[in-house]
């Protein structure tokens, strides 16, 4: 029987690390999980991934703006000073590469899912949900991003 | 050289997508952001070939393809997206596309299936 807990984690870092280390170049290493919570505080900036089907929620990724510019310099090719619009559709782009990376990685379990268009939320927030959340800290070169996950069956 | 739309929501894959394509020599005659304008710009523009991205708002990539199919069933019609399993592969094909490329894409991928489509 399968451990939806587990499945989801393992997707998901499965998916950021084909992401960051397979198509970035960044190493990769990944912390601890939190407990699951009814909310999670996020950084500067976050990327919001929907996922459907046979598993259901978001996947957030959260990040400061350096961890940002280095990522949208590394898709762009060239270093990025400051973030305009092409550095953000640059974000959400990234959120898509991970959250289909996900998929796959859901696939590889017979699980069929689907994902929505990327959302960016930019500013220290909160985010709340009835369903809860995992949040793993991965290293990409050192650099922190918190996936927060809320999915289910 | 050919006549190439490009369909993809964000900005950034549309550049990388210009970028590659018109450095082989392409010319680039629009760009949609999602499907429901990709299928306004291939009746006004009638391109060679398309470039079609899958996960947009409004209107997705698979769904356009059929509608653009309907309309041209010569539509020669690329899928480059990041949702590569096999369903998502298979359900473009089936609805019309001729090549499926997985982003991140290499340019030379991208070009090969360009190439392909023009020789055929």
């Amino acid at each position: 029987m399968i451990n939806v807990q587990d499945t989801q984690l393992k997707a998901v870092l499965t998916g950021l690390e084909k992401v960051l280390t397979g198509h970035l170049g960044f190493t990769f290493s990944v912390g601890t999980p939190s407990i699951r919570q009814a909310f999670v505080n996020t950084d500067n900036v976050s990327v919001m991934v929907g996922m459907t089907g046979d598993i259901r929620g978001e996947i957030i990724l959260s990040l400061d703006y350096d961890v940002l510019k280095n990522i949208v310099s590394t898709m762009c090719g060239f270093k990025i000073e400051e973030i305009d619009d092409m550095g953000w559709s640059a974000f959400a782009e990234f959120g898509n590469w991970v959250g289909a990376a996900c998929c796959s990685a859901f696939n590889d379990l017979q699980l069929n899912t689907n994902i929505t268009p990327p959302v960016i939320h930019e500013g220290k927030g909160s985010l709340r949900t009835s369903s809860k959340f995992i949040s793993v800290p991965v290293y990409a070169s050192g650099q922190i991003i918190v996936a927060h996950l809320s999915l289910g069956e | 050289m050919a006549r190439i739309l490009i369909t993809d929501d964000a900005a950034f894959m549309r550049m990388m997508v210009r970028s590659a394509l018109e450095s082989k020599g392409h010319e680039i005659v629009g760009e949609a952001a999602n499907g429901a304008d990709a299928i306004k710009a291939y009746k006004q523009f009638k391109p060679d070939v398309v470039t079609m991205d899958i996960t947009m708002p409004d209107m997705d990539g698979v769904t356009a393809v059929r509608n653009i199919i309907e309309f041209d069933p010569k539509a020669k019609i690329i899928m480059c997206s990041a949702m590569g399993q096999t369903v998502m592969v298979m359900d473009a094909l089936k609805a019309g596309a001729k090549d499926f490329v997985v982003k991140p894409f290499q340019p030379d991928r991208l070009q090969q299936a360009i190439d392909k489509q023009l020789s055929n």
